[in-house]
């Protein structure tokens, strides 16, 4: 795998097998954050779609040398808040967005659990409000760090920390009561 | 039922993973490589050869055409204030980076924003290096796109006054003159005059070598216009073929981007300093609005009168 830098020239120079290079390297974690962030599968593989036509069409431009990890989940936030602004909607979370891995052939009874549990893990993030939810998602789902996260959210990494552990407590709560026989 | 810990949550959110179908991938990968192919007019090198060998580079395809040789023709006509001896040899993107010389051979959309200034009769001081543009005696801000076409305002208190504007794939442009509310038709750009400006900024690579073969002395780092930008200065810098310009040739390359922010020249002629300063925008997104010949309700059709009295005398009824 080149790395970043050489992809980067790549696409500068309108290189095709650069742009794949770097689709295929984050396309699934970018979906699954994009997934994160908008609980709906079809909007996250628009966002997708939007990002790497973003990454295209700035490609002569592009404001990054280096690390395309942290620009390319920085483009995905952007564009989903865009999207949930845009669209004035919460986020649906749920049963539309199944997991996908793995055979569903092999060990049915495991993978309808596997199921059962994204779903009422998305049903819960759904309801975090946005702030929390990205953390969370920023921090769990793609690795980022609390300052970075706090840098995207403007405000300090302790605040955006706090925004985590607040986020995570709700979220044990909403799990628990929705478990509650 | 037990109840979840916090460290469960955590570990049930890194395991939710979703991922793309074949279908998703082709339908992106197609839309984004076509995208990339017009972003950056590299068709060699969207058949996977990564190569720029062969296939024209953007600068060269759309500054080897008229528009471009047009605007360098009309620059110079504007320059010539006041009776001042024009410099031979404007700057065009440069810096001291192989890589930043390669960045704008493949750049094929494009503005930038010219000021000029002149201090010491009026008692102005002399610019300060990496200062913002003050003081101007002309500011002009060109709009260039390999499928759009070409635009060049002159501002007249931070409004355009003229502009003139070549559509792609049009013969004829025309001219706006706002002031006088007039337009022209504008002849083919093949038979406007060429100018000092003309090679340097229809072959910058060649430009940028020629600046960087002189010694240069490093600026350092600094932000302009909130970009951080490196910088260095050349004493004499090239023009484009007479001697070399009797002053310094400053040139501010984006940190992040590699690409040139400002090029500064300056000059000694006479009693007076003058300095261009040429602000660079890449990449930017032009409404194609922009680019159409439309003549505003009201104004009056004037004949054009010649390139050399385009600009620079306002009064002749739209260039």
């Amino acid at each position: 795998m080149a790395n970043d830098r050489t992809l980067i020239r790549g696409l500068r120079r309108g290189d095709r097998s650069a742009l794949e290079a770097v689709y295929r390297e984050h396309k699934d974690r970018l979906l699954t954050l994009a997934a994160g962030l908008l609980g709906d599968r079809s909007a996250a593989e628009d966002c997708l779609q939007d990002v790497f036509l973003k990454l295209a069409r700035d490609s002569v431009s592009l404001a990054v040398r280096t690390n395309l990890t942290s620009y390319l989940s920085s483009c995905v936030l952007n564009r989903a808040r865009d999207e949930l602004r845009r669209a004035g909607r919460q986020v649906p979370g749920g049963a539309e967005l199944l997991e996908e891995r793995g055979d569903p052939a092999a060990n049915p009874g495991n993978r309808v659990e596997e199921m059962e549990e994204a779903s009422r893990i998305r049903w819960a993030l759904a309801r975090l409000p946005r702030e929390q939810r990205e953390a969370v998602v920023l921090h769990l789902q793609d690795g980022m760090a609390f300052r970075r996260i706090g840098r995207l959210q403007s405000v300090s990494g302790n605040t955006a920390a706090s925004r985590y552990r607040y986020g995570l407590r709700k979220l044990q709560q909403l799990l628990d009561r929705r478990e509650e026989p | 039922m037990t109840k979840r810990t916090i460290e469960d949550v955590e570990q049930a959110i890194r395991e939710l993973r979703v991922e793309t179908t074949e279908e998703t991938d082709r339908k992106i990968l197609e839309t984004a490589g076509r995208e990339l192919e017009t972003a950056t007019g590299a068709v060699g090198a969207a058949r996977g050869s990564g190569n720029r060998s062969g296939t024209a580079s953007p600068w060269t395809r759309l500054l080897g055409g008229r528009p471009f040789r047009l605007a360098a023709a009309m620059v110079v006509a504007l320059l010539v204030i006041g009776g001042m001896e024009l410099m031979n040899g404007f700057g065009s993107p440069g810096v001291a980076w192989a890589e930043v010389v390669d960045r704008v051979a493949q750049a094929d959309r494009f503005s930038f924003r010219l000021g000029v200034r002149i201090a010491g009769e009026g008692g102005e001081a002399r610019p300060e290096a990496g200062s913002a543009v003050e003081a101007e005696v002309a500011a002009m801000t060109f709009f260039v796109s390999s499928t759009l076409g070409f635009r060049w305002d002159v501002h007249t208190e931070g409004e355009p006054a003229m502009s003139f504007i070549y559509t792609a794939g049009a013969e004829n442009g025309i001219a706006i003159n706002r002031g006088e509310r007039t337009w022209a038709r504008l002849p083919p750009a093949e038979e406007a005059p060429q100018g000092p400006l003309d090679v340097p900024v229809r072959d910058p690579e060649d430009y940028i070598r020629r600046f960087l073969a002189r010694d240069h002395a490093d600026l350092g780092m600094r932000v302009m216009d909130g970009i951080e930008v490196e910088g260095i200065e050349v004493v004499d810098p090239p023009t484009r073929d007479g001697p070399d310009l009797d002053g310094v040739g400053r040139l501010w390359v984006s940190a992040e981007t590699d690409l040139p922010v400002r090029i500064e020249l300056e000059q000694r002629a006479g009693e007076q300093h003058v300095a261009w300063v040429l602000d660079f925008r890449w990449g930017e997104q032009v409404e194609a609005d922009a680019f159409r010949p439309d003549v505003p309700e009201g104004f009056d059709q004037v004949p054009f009168e010649g390139w050399s009295a385009a600009p620079g005398d306002r009064g002749d009824g739209g260039g």
